[in-house]
């Protein structure tokens, strides 16, 4: 009996390790140029200034990093070949890969990991990852591939932050002769060949990337098309190879015929902010009512066409860290509560205010313009202010310009840390004017906890809470694929970026 | 001796107005640009008596649905009704473009005359500020003075206004050279008159016939670059129904619900091919040298 049992078991063992095989039998193929569509230029060629998707994009291309997320948002090694945390959570020893080369053709070593995040962490640099790496207390190098991190306290999202995308590893040499502003030199697996501002960027591939075999490509073209009906005809016509989908896009990409669409988890999220320091809403009882009063179904339906999902401050991809939506306050419509809050909090007449929101982004002012309406339900006014990005962020930035914005956010890294405390901790990098001491208890001991489970509770809680006090109403959490042309094989899709080392084109 | 004159001045008056009538029937496309006006500003005079929905309410159960007996032009996507969208839509354009021509017009008018019948230095002050704001493209002007006043309905207004000035300045001051020279000037100037009543009452009179048609053909200018900042948002804020901003909203679904765009830009090439086919009639019918 029992023999026959592993029989069977090595069996279907050999059966799978078989189809396994076969899936992948097909040989990867070297050449071609491989045509990305994006939606927006890079803001700085400096990683470690730049803080917009249109830098992400261009340049994890061209930067590596110490650890990257793999398809189902595990830290894997990637500069660094191995990693060990010590038992109190506070040291953290990265072991290098020693054929890491700078495509100026210098050895990439401990020195310039330790210079990096020290160059991250100085106030002069003003990186926008500075408040993730400030909690380090010493970096030592033991030998040339060896880093050792030691915390001040215990930080449990530490790891995440070395996967960010954006916690690029740049050569010290080009901070120091300044060429860091117009030219890029990393570790990754292209190089810039060609910029044509407005239009498109050029990469070749890095014959030197450590990364034995790859990249297959030859050329990767990162293409500037914003327009939806621009971008389905390009795909249509095989212009561009490769484009990401979301919101309002798959009206268009649902027809078309021989695209492959592949969804993946999505970390991004879109929300109203009120500015909790002031007048009218350092009232929270007003904030909840608003929250109260809007549709998010409306707005998914209307705005993304059905393609988005109401959403809990943590995205629901990471289990057991976020909240049921439907438990929280403030999340299904209820105008009568909306109406009584607001008499509860001095406005039984209503208001009237000023929702700020950018041009730059398509679903920005239709999802005000749905918002306005579900307010005035309620008698509320919302005065639609759309600005050009510039002008947004100039105004959203300072306290005394703006009482509410609504706009959407990337997130690069996959802890709930990274979702709740740089805007609601009170020492938050992007505070919006909320401060709460139990949010920030919560928030504190998240942080702390190395515990798992003990780390969900806390950050439950801390959305319960939040919803509860509603500084900001998260609207949608949009669903996002990409789409690409069938003969592309191999991109790596991680939920904070792509990956193109591994892509190839069989055609 | 007295009855048989008026007999015959009668008759005359009679007989020119048929033939006036005659003329302006003949125009039939004037006729017709006529007739658009007409419709666009009873529109924008009355937009409740035409639509049924509220332009700015918004319908879950309606949303992209195409043109049916319910929804005349189909509804957009947050289910707000096109057809009442439109009609409320003339408002504004209607409201920026007869302000920016007012505007641009008199300030243009009053410069271009000043320059043209003083001449020398005057005229070279004038008009070298004219070609400076000349030099600039029409609609790139318009945005740089929005960059600085910021959106909004008002600063439209100014700013195509200034964009406009040197245009009509130029036509004003073309018509005013024309008639200087001419005799009844030369000999109103002769008999004492003062400048302001030489401009007045000799030279604006008969400056009339090309700036009326000038002013009219300029509304079908204004409509146009007035939809243009508004599709680019520079203008009236959402939720207010405009059509530029209807075509800018648009932009992300007219492939799949056509009707979106269509009807917006429908009203717009009506409301333009109107003002300027009525500039058209007038033009023929003001003409001196189109008499038969």
């Amino acid at each position: 009996m029992f023999k026959k049992k592993s029989l069977f078991i090595g069996l279907s063992i050999l059966l799978v390790l078989f189809l396994a095989v076969s899936a992948v039998a097909k040989e990867p193929k070297y050449g071609g140029t491989l045509v990305w569509r994006v939606g927006a230029e890079t803001a700085s060629m400096d990683p470690h200034v730049a803080n917009t998707l249109g830098s992400t994009q261009l340049l994890s291309r061209i930067y590596s990093t110490l650890l990257r997320y793999d398809e189902s948002a595990n830290v894997v090694p990637y500069i660094a070949e191995s990693w060990k945390v010590s038992e109190d959570g506070l040291t953290y020893t990265f072991k290098l890969r020693n054929d890491v080369y700078f495509h100026n053709g210098r050895k990439l070593t401990s020195a310039d990991i330790k210079y990096n995040i020290e160059r991250m962490i100085d106030p002069a640099t003003g990186s926008p990852r500075a408040s993730r790496f400030n909690l380090v207390n010493k970096i030592e190098t033991p030998d040339e591939y060896t880093v050792v991190f030691t915390l001040k306290d215990p930080f449990a999202p530490f790891l995440g932050n070395f996967a960010d995308p954006n916690a690029m590893i740049i050569p010290r040499e080009i901070v120091e002769d300044e060429s860091i502003k117009k030219k890029a030199v990393g570790t990754g697996p292209f190089m810039i060949k060609e910029m044509v501002p407005g239009d498109y960027v050029l990469l070749e591939k890095n014959p030197k990337y450590f990364v034995k075999g790859q990249p297959y490509l030859d050329q990767l073209k990162l293409k500037l098309i914003t327009e939806n009906s621009a971008i389905a005809a390009s795909m249509r016509s095989k212009a561009v190879d490769f484009t990401v989908v979301w919101g309002a896009m798959y009206k268009f990409f649902d027809k078309m015929k021989n695209i492959r669409m592949q969804d993946v988890p999505v970390f991004a999220w879109a929300m109203l902010e009120f500015n909790s320091s002031k007048p009218p809403f350092d009232n929270a009882k007003l904030r909840l009512a608003l929250a109260y009063a809007i549709d998010r179904q409306e707005i998914i339906d209307a705005v993304m066409l059905g393609n988005a999902k109401i959403t809990a401050p943590v995205p629901e991809g990471m289990k057991g860290y976020s909240a049921d939506w439907k438990t929280l306050a403030g999340y299904q419509v209820d105008l009568e509560k909306a109406k009584a809050l607001l008499k509860e909090a001095g406005y039984p007449d209503g208001l009237k205010f000023e929702l700020k929101t950018s041009t730059a982004y398509a679903p920005y002012v239709p999802t005000a313009q749905v918002i306005q309406s579900n307010l005035k339900k309620i008698g509320v006014q919302a005065e639609i202010i759309p600005l050009e990005w510039g002008a947004y962020i100039k105004d959203i930035t300072n306290f005394d310009t703006w009482v509410a914005c609504f706009h959407s956010f990337p997130s690069y890294t996959a802890d709930p840390d990274a979702y709740l405390y740089r805007w609601f901790h009170s020492k938050g990098a992007w505070n919006i004017g909320f401060s709460d001491p139990v949010v920030d208890e919560l928030l504190d001991l998240g942080r702390r906890l190395t515990d798992v489970s003990s780390r969900q509770m806390v950050y439950r809680r801390a959305q319960v809470r939040l919803a509860q006090l509603a500084p900001a109403v998260y609207t949608w959490r949009t669903r996002v694929s990409y789409a690409m042309q069938p003969y592309v094989n191999g991109v790596t899709l991680t939920p904070p970026t792509i990956y193109f080392d591994g892509a190839w084109l069989d055609k | 001796m007295a009855s048989e004159g008026n007999t015959t001045d009668d008759t005359r008056r009679k007989n020119n107005k048929k033939i006036l009538l005659r003329r302006i029937l003949r125009q039939k496309s004037g006729l017709l640009g006529a007739l658009l006006i007409l419709l666009f500003l009873t529109t924008a005079a009355f937009p409740g008596l035409f639509s049924n929905y509220d332009p700015l309410e918004m319908n879950k159960k309606h949303r992209l649905e195409a043109p049916s007996a319910q929804f005349w032009f189909g509804t957009d996507e947050f289910g707000r009704d096109i057809f009442s969208r439109v009609i409320f839509g003339s408002r504004i354009s209607l409201f920026i473009s007869f302000f920016t021509v007012v505007l641009a017009n008199i300030g243009g008018i009053i410069m271009g005359v000043l320059g043209g019948y003083f001449g020398g230095m005057r005229d070279n002050v004038i008009m070298r500020l004219m070609d400076v704001l000349f030099s600039f493209p029409f609609i790139l002007l318009a945005i740089l003075i929005i960059a600085i006043t910021g959106p909004g309905v008002f600063n439209v207004i100014i700013s195509l206004a200034v964009a406009y000035l040197p245009y009509s300045a130029r036509i004003a001051r073309g018509a005013v050279l024309a008639v200087k020279e001419s005799q009844y000037v030369e000999a109103a100037k002769a008999s004492g008159a003062s400048d302001l009543r030489v401009i007045g009452k000799y030279i604006m009179p008969n400056i009339t016939a090309p700036i009326v048609v000038y002013v009219t053909m300029s509304f079908a200018f204004a409509l146009l670059s007035e939809a243009g900042l508004q599709f680019l948002g520079l203008g009236a804020r959402p939720p207010i129904p405009s059509w530029g901003l209807m075509l800018n909203e648009t932009r992300g679904i007219i492939e799949f619900a056509p009707w979106t765009g269509i009807f917006p830009g429908l009203a717009i090439a009506l409301a333009v091919i109107g003002f300027n086919l009525f500039g058209d009639g007038l033009r023929d019918l003001l003409d001196p040298k189109m008499k038969q």
